[in-house]
């Protein structure tokens, strides 16, 4: 096994045992989940299943962005703790394996956040009569997670040495995923409305989406890197 | 040996080290001091390269090869933290580390180096380091450092919270670790880990403000 993926594994598989260790980090990005869902149902008139699934589409992503937020806001918290950060800069430690590792983590931790937002928001939805978590939405959303995750973790490391990252973060972090957000609520509202197929809609919104999602991921792993360099 | 040659280094402000040179050699103990605030911590990181010098090089040479790159080289034990993941025990945070320096070893290896340093209580056993006392988290981390192999060990103030016994493993260790021609730079107001060390003072004066 090569160096790389040695340090790679390694950073992985020891921060998904932090996370497991603290799961509270991840229960409370949950609740907030739950609590948003249920003042939407409470706000929300019965209305036509086709009005249904928009507000379906529209009510979990939201929710989902903002909880997702909350999760990868904290994306390196476990390194900043008691100097972990400089001990692994100190060492011959591959920025590439480290970048790799952190996002696998976000895009787990992030998956475990957003499935069941869309399952309790469909679960809510009593009224609807169509179905509205369909595998093909579960992609899409997931495909969109890609591109978050990737903002999540470039954001999360510029905002390290910042005092005033409680605030910079989302002010940087809404507008950057807001392509992500349009695209995935369009590829979602063709596949669940207008009955697209996942090739189908690869020509239009699910293509710029797929093209965000690349875009963010080589940011964040090209910048990560000088990130987190020598002060 | 570690070279700093016309180091200089300031936080956007006064110079905190400036003009700076200095040579250790293999199987030596240098002692960085001075009062506070004139920039040993600082001085420190420079050479674990968490910063950078604004002018100046720091380089390793070995076998006659220059390495600007030197971090597989390096130990380093940071003066106000231990790089522990407080929600892990004892063993899982030795194993990554161990890990991360390419060490590979078997947890009953990791587990004679906690015993060495009274950590090997079965009770400690899936304890969070985070609920440590300062003395017992200071031995995590030099248990760290003893196991690393790097050749080049960079200890800010390696005693900090530390009791006699453990000062003890500390100056066997490092007499042990000069024996087979390691290099130990130390920041240390406490100078009993001097005690029977033959040792060169690197004193930074008081820098203007």
């Amino acid at each position: 096994m090569n160096l790389y993926f040695h340090q790679f594994w390694r950073l992985f598989s020891q921060y998904i045992k932090i996370e497991f260790a603290n799961l509270e980090r991840l229960i409370s990005a949950l609740l907030f989940s739950c609590t948003l869902l249920i003042m939407f149902v409470f706000a929300q008139e019965v209305t036509e299943p086709s009005a249904v699934q928009g507000y379906y589409i529209s009510q979990s992503l939201l929710t989902a962005m903002f909880a997702l937020q909350i999760s990868f806001a904290r994306a390196l918290e476990p390194d900043t703790q008691d100097g972990v950060f400089d001990q692994i800069r100190s060492m011959s430690i591959s920025r590439g394996a480290w970048f790799w590792a952190k996002y696998g983590v976000v895009i787990i931790t992030g998956g475990m956040i957003l499935i069941p937002t869309l399952a309790i928001a469909a679960f809510f939805q009593t009224d609807a009569r169509v179905e509205l978590l369909t595998v093909d939405m579960v992609i899409i959303d997931l495909i969109a997670l890609l591109g978050l995750g990737a903002v999540g973790v470039l954001l999360s490391t510029m905002m390290l040495g910042s005092g005033t990252r409680q605030i910079l973060y989302p002010i940087l972090y809404f507008p950057l995923t807001t392509p992500v957000l349009i695209s995935a609520v369009e590829a979602n509202k063709m596949s669940l409305i207008d009955g697209a197929t996942l090739g189908t809609l690869m020509n239009s919104w699910l293509g710029l989406l797929i093209i965000f999602d690349i875009v963010y991921i080589t940011a964040g792993f090209l910048l990560f890197g000088e990130l987190v360099g020598s002060d | 040996m570690l070279h700093a040659e016309d180091i200089f280094f300031s936080y956007q402000g006064p110079p905190i080290i400036s003009k700076l040179n200095f040579v250790v050699k293999s199987g030596e103990i240098v002692r960085v001091s001075g009062p506070n605030g004139t920039g040993k911590t600082t001085l420190m990181r420079l050479l674990a390269t968490l910063l950078k010098p604004q002018s100046g090089h720091l380089f390793v040479e070995s076998d006659g090869v220059k390495l600007n790159v030197y971090n597989h080289l390096i130990a380093y034990l940071a003066a106000e933290s231990n790089g522990l993941f407080p929600s892990l025990d004892a063993l899982g945070n030795l194993s990554f580390w161990a890990d991360m320096a390419g060490l590979g070893l078997s947890d009953e290896t990791l587990g004679q180096e906690l015993s060495a340093w009274q950590l090997g209580n079965p009770l400690l056993r899936g304890f969070p380091v985070g609920r440590f006392s300062t003395g017992m988290k200071r031995r995590l981390s030099m248990a760290r450092v003893a196991l690393s192999r790097a050749p080049i060990w960079l200890l800010d103030e390696p005693l900090f919270g530390l009791d006699d016994r453990s000062i003890e493993r500390v100056q066997h260790l490092i007499r042990e670790h000069l024996s087979q021609g390691g290099i130990v730079v130390v920041v240390s107001h406490d100078m009993s880990l001097f005690d029977g060390l033959s040792y060169r003072d690197l004193i930074l004066e008081s820098r203007v403000v």
